[in-house]
């Protein structure tokens, strides 16, 4: 969107996070095998994934889509979930099992300590206060 | 759901606005999260439209709820059930390899269960005020400062005119002196920046405070 532009962006219909739809049937989280949480650490919904390299023959589905969207560019867990069309915890689990894998490597893990994570550094606010203001 | 397709040719890191010259193409963003919370059509996706470099996205996140109740038998049930919320998002490519993501996420008292997922991390919350409907941004309020997660109140003026004083919206949503007050109009792109500069500043000066 331009940046003078003062204008809301078009709404889009029945894509308003209070519609409150039940969009989902049992589907997603077959791909899962019925898990709702990934093997190991949860992973932020702003983590960023990365293909290890190119798609192999085997990989097929949302898991090969994951591998071809991540592998030129940096991809939020929100971002693959908005462009697969899954909901962020099975998102969650197919990325968690590709990492476990080796087929991609994930980025921005939060850590357990408040004080390790960038969001919560002075340096990383002042960065982004700086950013913010000259938008 | 729709799905907007628009961005999937532009990945992040493709556009030209996306990439800030000084970065280098491989060197991993450091991401940033900043929650923007309120009550039904008060204007999340907006605000996050009016700043955000890509056309708001929408994902679902499902999550399972515990829920007891009495059945059609009269008898005392305890299942569980399964909720589906729609959060919209933004994002937006600043300086030194930065990437700020903007969540917009309901703010009715049922779907604050998906929250502390969300919040862990975040810079802090901008929580969305209708005058009009004050009543839906109580749990918004009470859950981030019961939490203590650095927020800014923001009164959204439809057209422009602030219809309440701000001291009387402080008292009528017990907004502690603490937190900072801001007027808004989620469809101004400079408004949105002045909101989170705001936000931003009141989380540096609690964490330096």
């Amino acid at each position: 969107m331009s940046p003078d532009s003062l204008e809301p962006p078009p709404r889009r219909q029945g894509s308003s996070p209070d519609a409150g739809e039940d969009t989902w049937s049992v589907r997603p989280y077959t791909l899962t095998g019925g898990r709702t949480r990934p093997s190991k650490d949860a992973l932020p919904i702003e983590a960023l994934v990365r293909a290890a390299g190119p798609p192999n023959g085997g990989l097929a589905g949302e898991r090969r889509q994951i591998v071809e969207l991540t592998g030129e560019h940096y991809v939020s867990i929100a971002e693959l979930s908005a462009h697969l069309h899954l909901p962020v915890g099975v998102t969650r689990v197919l990325v968690g099992d590709l990492r476990d894998e080796h087929l991609v490597t994930i980025h921005g893990l939060a850590s357990p300590d408040p004080a390790l994570n960038p969001a919560t550094t002075l340096r990383v606010l002042e960065s982004v206060l700086d950013g913010i203001s000259s938008l | 759901m729709a799905f907007p397709r628009s961005d999937l040719a532009q990945a992040p890191g493709t556009g030209a606005q996306s990439v800030p010259s000084q970065a280098s193409p491989n060197s991993v963003p450091t991401t940033v999260k900043i929650v923007v919370a309120g009550g039904f059509a008060v204007g999340k996706t907006t605000f996050i439209g009016s700043i955000s470099d890509i056309e708001p996205l929408s994902t679902e996140a499902a999550m399972t709820e515990h829920s007891v109740g009495i059945d059609d038998a009269g008898g005392v049930s305890d299942r569980k059930t399964s909720t589906t919320v729609a959060m919209d998002f933004g994002r937006i490519a600043l300086p030194g390899n930065l990437w700020l993501y903007l969540f917009g996420t309901p703010g009715q008292d049922r779907f604050l269960f998906m929250w502390d997922d969300l919040v862990c991390g975040a810079v802090g919350a901008v929580v969305l005020v209708d005058t009009e409907r004050l009543d839906q941004c109580f749990p918004a309020v009470d859950y981030f400062e019961s939490r203590q997660i650095p927020f800014v109140v923001a009164v959204n003026c439809f057209d422009g005119i602030a219809k309440h004083r701000m001291e009387a919206v402080r008292d009528a949503l017990a907004v502690p002196e603490h937190v900072p007050m801001v007027y808004t109009d989620a469809r101004s792109r400079a408004a949105t920046k002045q909101t989170l500069v705001a936000l931003v500043q009141h989380a540096m000066s609690r964490l330096s405070g």
